[in-house]
């Protein structure tokens, strides 16, 4: 269980799969991530923390390459990926999920995540185009669908051709995860993996994550919600106004002036 | 629906629920070959079509018509439906389907079937062309756009009447394959199982990658960029699909009246394809050949009663658009999960299409 | 070219212009292109021409009642079609262009059934013409130019001076963040329909006699709006006018110069290239449109 994990204190052993130097962002004159640096290796899990406001949207939308940072350098393995597209980033071997499930309601689970597994094979307008035709004849999925059949058994999601819109929202997050994995990924970014409170979704995830790791996936999980994360990462960022305000294992953040002004808005001490 | 929240484990078929013998049985077998049971069921369909085509004359031009209108609207499938691309110059791609067979035999010499390929492939690059004119705007902006596109198309079949005969239009030579004219019952029935073989494929691409990232394309867009797919190459490809399925059924269109004129790919062809889908159901490109019969039905039986047709149509339109979106044949679905489930199973499909 | 062609030019400048700015409400308002608007204003014009030309009412009355009925049917497209679709769909683009391409469907059917195919010529409200310099200019085209100033006039202001006015744009941007803060969205969005279904039904009677009117005069009369509104952008009320001015005296020039059937490839070509290279026309928003 990733408990032990934590318990065993940072592990340095893996290679670096995500890093962020020096990265920055601002917004006309509001400096919405200052000169964050971070880096998260094969078979850790990193969980990024920090109030509302404190940067982590942008953080994500920057290193998924929805926004562009204006400082800083963020490489996917050695690959650097500062200011390439989102589905660059892909292809270098990051998945992630979204804040609010992105899901097709009225398509079902196993469509849902399939689409997680296919990116390689529409690399080019040609490439679509020969997908198309080939599709039309022959599906050419039975590897992936024992892959998704496995991965839902794994993830705790049953009923693979069920709509998504009869999901409860734990459940669409999990088949989020599947369809992040579904291509063996080498960074994993959970984006706000425990928003809407289903303590069921917190077990199975967990227990999902565990397995990833084990694996030599980097995951980094952004949450503001600091217990629960706490509970299941190797260490904790925390963010505060755009910087990053500490860095260490669950135990050693928790017991930080750090952690305790910025949640509780007391004094150190 | 207690079914869903507690589902079996994936793989597994549920068997026949204790004492329901009968109409259970039967429903998971249908589930079980739901894939055999919608060829057959389309073929008998197709061949009902045959059957009555094989009647007197004018039943073979209704019969070619409904084709026409079957593969216009499979046309809009892929890339309004699946996509959610909404292209307008549907028109035109018929237009050009239906020319190109005209100019390659009146001006060229050779078999009108050449302007088969010709017409899908002008089609399909205008169709990128117009699409990557607009690919960073919204919906309304390539409706409108390929609105404007439509109605110059319109003008020049009009206007050049140099290249296309002007309002007269220009003759399609009857098509030879082999030294042998076909005949206008062999061309009906080409019509028909060309219908019917694209409605197969379309039903296979639907299931296939490219058919699932193209739907999750129209409403979680970021997905597929997330997933290392280019959105709007996607939907582009969609556009190029769908503009050669319609100018196939120009080709059609004019073979089997031996003569593209312009008043046949006017902007009423326009309105026809974008309700078409919808009047028969979404979830399947069946739905869109079920539009194309009623359309035709409507727009030439009931103009019968003075003209009224088409309006009638319209306001079914509306009627199915505010009331019944999912279409007849969604309603029709909808009738059999009840069904279904009244029998105690359930009724989806478990497995995906092999 | 010659002077009469200049007035032409004028007054298709205010007719699209007119309808532009019937669109420019609908896409602030409820951030949607009312592709129906054409067929409004063909539809209001043919009421009255049927009017006048059949059961002998007076003209003034007809156009009014046809102005009338134009700016009812934008409020009962919105109310029965539009608006639930668009809130069934969760503000999906695609049902609510097919639903408003539905209503322009309907209304042109309508049309024809209840006005028939045939075209009817409009009747002028001021028949009385003025010769200037060799060129004639009717009554009517100046009526139309008045009402076209005073239009863009009244919204430039209306948008400005009063409260719904305000709210039109903040409801258009982010419905569900104009609802949050207590704006009435529907009667905002309903308020923009009924102005740009009566801009449309004035535009339509006073063009009609130009040309006549048909019932699928409505779909052309909608695509030289959408035109205008390419063209001109949405930065500023006063955008789609000057938008209008351009397609008008590009039209015209192309057809003195080169004839009617380039009329229809310029306009294409025209919404071609700004969608390419200038996809928020000239006067560009910084909002999203």
């Amino acid at each position: 269980m990733t408990t032990d994990g934590a318990a065993s204190g940072v592990r340095d052993t893996g290679e670096v799969l995500l890093s962020c130097v020096d990265v920055g962002k601002s917004y006309g004159g509001v400096r919405a991530v200052r000169d964050v640096s971070l880096e998260v290796r094969a078979g850790e899990i990193v969980g990024l923390v920090g109030p509302n406001g404190a940067g982590k949207t942008t953080l994500v939308d920057v290193i998924t390459g929805q926004q562009q940072a204006n400082t800083g350098d963020i490489r996917i393995g050695a690959i650097e990926m500062t200011g390439s597209p989102s589905r660059r980033a892909r292809l270098a071997g990051f998945s992630r999920t979204f804040q609010h499930p992105q899901l097709a309601l009225d398509m079902t689970v196993r469509e849902n995540i399939l689409i997680g597994g296919v990116g390689e094979r529409f690399g080019s307008p040609w490439r679509i185009f020969g997908q198309a035709v080939a599709g039309a004849f022959h599906p050419g999925t039975k590897a992936l669908d024992r892959r998704i059949a496995e991965l839902a058994n794994d993830l705790g999601i049953h009923g693979l051709h069920r709509e998504v819109a009869d999901l409860t929202l734990g459940e669409q997050r999990m088949v989020e995860v599947a369809r992040a994995l579904l291509r063996r990924p080498r960074v994993l970014l959970l984006d706000e993996p425990f928003a809407g409170g289903d303590p069921r979704g917190v077990s199975g995830m967990t227990n999902a994550l565990s397995r990833i790791v084990e694996q030599g996936c980097a995951v980094l999980v952004v949450d503001h919600n600091v217990d629960i994360v706490a509970s299941l990462v190797d260490r904790l960022v925390l963010m505060d106004q755009g910087a990053v305000a500490f860095q260490g294992t669950p135990a050693q953040a928790l017991a930080s002036a750090q952690m305790r002004a910025v949640y509780f808005g007391g004094t150190a001490g | 629906m207690t079914e869903s929240t507690k589902k079996p484990p994936i793989q597994s078929e549920p068997a026949v629920p204790a004492g329901r013998g009968g109409p259970a049985a039967l429903v998971l077998l249908l589930r079980r070959h739901r894939w055999s049971a919608e060829v057959v069921v389309t073929l008998a369909a197709a061949a009902l079509l045959v059957a009555y085509g094989s009647g007197p004359s004018f039943r073979q031009d209704y019969v070619v018509l409904i084709c026409t209108y079957g593969l216009l609207a499979l046309g809009m499938y892929v890339p309004y439906i699946m996509s959610g691309s909404l292209s307008l110059a549907y028109n035109a791609y018929l237009g050009i389907g239906a020319y190109a067979c005209a100019l390659i035999s009146t001006k060229a010499g050779w078999s009108s079937l050449w302007g088969v390929p010709i017409g899908m492939v002008l089609s399909a690059a205008i169709a990128v062309l117009l699409g990557l004119a607009t690919r960073k705007l919204t919906g309304f902006y390539l409706a409108g756009v390929t609105l404007l596109f439509g109605v110059a198309f319109q003008v020049f079949l009009l206007d050049r009447v140099s290249i296309t005969g002007g309002a007269m239009g220009m003759t399609v030579a009857r098509p030879e394959l082999f030294g042998q004219s076909i005949k206008r019952y062999q061309i009906m029935v080409v019509g028909v199982v060309l219908v019917w073989v694209v409605g197969i494929l379309l039903a296979r691409l639907r299931q296939s990658p490219y058919g699932v990232v193209v739907r999750l394309r129209k409403d979680v867009p970021q997905v597929v960029e997330a997933s290392g797919i280019s959105a709007g190459n996607t939907g582009i490809v969609s556009l190029a699909i769908g503009a050669a399925i319609g100018s196939l059924g120009g080709s059609l269109f004019g073979m089997m009246g031996g003569v593209a004129q312009p008043e046949s790919f006017g902007l009423h062809i326009i309105f026809l394809a974008i309700f078409m889908p919808l009047l028969g159901g979404q979830r399947s490109p069946w739905g869109a050949v079920l539009g194309a019969l009623i359309v035709v039905v409507f727009t030439f039986e009931l103009d019968l009663v003075e003209d009224t047709g088409t309006l009638i149509f319209a306001i079914a339109i509306l009627l199915v658009l505010r009331l019944a979106p999912e279409g007849l044949l969604g309603l029709v679905g909808k009738g059999w999960q009840r069904f279904c489930r009244r029998l105690g199973v359930s009724g989806h499909d478990d497995r995906g299409v092999r | 070219m010659p002077l009469q062609l200049w007035i032409s030019v004028v007054e298709l400048s205010c007719f699209a212009g007119l309808i532009a700015l019937g669109f420019f409400l609908v896409l602030r308002g409820a951030d949607l292109f009312m592709f129906a608007l054409g067929p409004l204003a063909m539809f209001g014009a043919m009421f009255g021409a049927y009017m006048v030309s059949r059961n002998g009412w007076p003209v003034a009355l007809a156009v009014v009642v046809g102005v009338v009925i134009a700016s009812g049917l934008s409020v009962a497209s919105e109310l029965l079609v539009v608006r639930p679709i668009h809130r069934r769909t969760g503000g999906e683009e695609n049902p609510s262009i097919v639903a408003i391409v539905a209503v322009l469907f309907l209304l042109e059917q309508l049309a024809g059934t209840l006005f028939g195919r045939r075209p009817l010529p409009g009747s002028a409200l001021w028949r009385d013409s003025f010769t200037v310099g060799g060129a004639v200019i009717s009554g009517q085209a100046i009526l139309l130019v008045a009402v076209c100033l005073l239009a863009f006039g009244g919204v430039a202001w209306w948008l400005r001076g009063s409260a719904t006015g305000r709210m039109l744009r903040a409801v258009g941007d982010n419905e569900r963040a104009a609802a949050i803060l207590g704006i009435p969205v529907a009667k905002v969005r309903m308020v923009a329909f009924a102005m740009a279904g009566a801009l449309a039904g004035i535009a339509g009677a006073l063009f009609a006699t130009k040309g006549g009117v048909t019932f699928t005069s409505g779909l052309q009369w909608t695509l030289v709006g959408f035109l205008a509104v390419i063209v001109g952008g949405l930065g500023s009320v006063w955008a789609p006018l000057v938008g209008a001015v351009i397609v008008a005296l590009l039209q015209t020039w192309t057809v003195y110069k080169f004839g009617q059937a380039m009329e229809d490839y310029v306009t294409f070509a025209v919404a071609f290239l700004f969608f390419a290279l200038r996809p928020k026309g000239i006067f560009q928003t910084k909002v999203r449109i």
